[in-house]
């Protein structure tokens, strides 16, 4: 009799180590919250915005695309674009068609996952246009 | 008795389900919380600040091209066209779904079709374009709407002096001032007129001083036979915007 209440006891303390494991143990299930890193798309996105937004303000933008100053255009990225950023913009007319006849990029691509930005820019020059522009980022993972 | 015997070997197995149900409902809930922040990362992949930042910045541009277009000698039709053109191709290349961009031009005096030019007798001169936008995008995730305008004014201020020299030579001086949108600006290629007579004349050999602040001090010599001396100075803008003012020089 005292024997089985002995180990009934002990059984008692099991179940309860048991729960306390299941619940310590739930906790490490808890994935972890998304932090905000520096290389996720998101922010390869707000900084290829940024850049092209900057570009535009003063309206050089659409002067460096009617002037088919690549080389600048080019040169510009390569300092705006933060180091480690791979590059690659394409610039279309209104009709679609493409305008740069030189490659306007700093390299081959250094990740798979490339971020594409789509961004329309009106020229503010008396000859009225619109210019469809492509570009490309990656970083280095 | 034999009950409660039953129920007090039963009552570590609740215990078991107690704390299996309370680490089911921990990890439930912290699945549902981060699945909720990853939702609201994802969705701000396509940034509707930027986005719109990029659709106001490009109405800008649009007016700043009809208004420099219709100061050169355009039609003012072309704000309309143009204007619809942008408007046009948001809505075929909007990343969000459905964009509707509609521009309405100022009709209310002093504008007319979106336009108030007035090259002044006055000593005041001004090109301006308003145009009120409202942009509407429909998206899965997306749903915005808002209102802005856009104003680009180009406007000179002109005040001229003349002193007397030999015979009908006149000495004329004239202070320029440029704003754009009522803050000081730089100009570009000044065009200087003098009234002889009835005719126009324009004068190459004039000296410009810049103060790098928007003011311009202008100096030439001419023989002008009438009396007052008129005078008249157009200048375009960092834009292209061409703005013109006309005054009667008082005598120094």
């Amino acid at each position: 009799m005292k024997l089985k209440k002995r180990r009934s006891g002990q059984i008692r303390i099991l179940e309860a180590f048991f729960a306390a494991l299941l619940i310590f143990a739930s906790l490490f299930l808890i994935p972890s919250p998304p932090t905000s890193e520096n290389n996720s798309p998101n922010d390869l996105y707000s900084i290829g915005m940024n850049t092209l937004l900057q570009l535009d303000a003063d309206g050089s933008l659409s002067k460096l695309i009617k002037n088919k100053d690549w080389n600048r255009l080019r040169n510009i990225l390569k300092q705006v674009l933060p180091n480690g950023v791979w590059f690659n913009l394409t610039v279309l007319n209104n009709a679609g068609a493409q305008l740069n006849d030189v490659l306007i990029s700093n390299g081959q691509p250094i990740s798979d996952k490339i971020v594409s930005i789509e961004y329309l820019c009106a020229a503010s020059s008396p000859t009225y246009s619109i210019y469809i522009i492509y570009l490309q980022l990656a970083r280095a993972s | 008795m034999i009950k409660e015997k039953i129920e007090r070997r039963n009552s570590g197995q609740a215990l078991v389900i107690t704390a299996l149900v309370i680490s089911l409902l921990i990890i439930s809930t912290f699945y549902y919380v981060y699945d909720v922040m990853r939702a609201r990362q994802e969705s701000s992949q396509l940034s509707l600040e930027e986005y719109v930042l990029m659709v106001k910045l490009g109405s800008v541009h649009t007016v700043i091209s009809s208004l420099t277009n219709v100061t050169n000698g355009g039609n003012t039709q072309l704000l309309v066209e143009n204007l619809e053109a942008w408007s046009s191709k948001l809505k075929n290349e909007c990343s969000y779904g459905y964009c509707l961009l509609n521009a309405y031009p100022r009709n209310t005096s002093p504008y007319s079709s979106g336009f108030h030019i007035s090259w002044g007798q006055n000593g005041f001169g001004i090109s301006s374009c308003y145009v009120r936008f409202n942009l509407t995008i429909y998206g899965r995730d997306v749903e915005a709407s808002l209102e802005y305008s856009v104003n680009v004014t180009t406007s000179i201020t002109i005040q001229g002096f003349y002193s007397q020299g030999t015979g009908t030579e006149k000495h004329v001086e004239i202070l320029c001032k440029v704003f754009n949108e009522g803050s000081p600006a730089l100009a570009e290629n000044f065009n200087v007129y003098y009234q002889n007579g009835s005719i126009w004349i324009q004068t190459q050999s004039y000296s410009l001083t810049d103060y790098g602040n928007g003011t311009y001090h202008i100096t030439f010599n001419a023989n002008i036979l009438t009396v007052p001396v008129n005078v008249s100075v157009g200048v375009y803008d960092a834009r292209q915007i061409y703005v013109q003012a006309n005054t009667t020089c008082t005598e120094a």
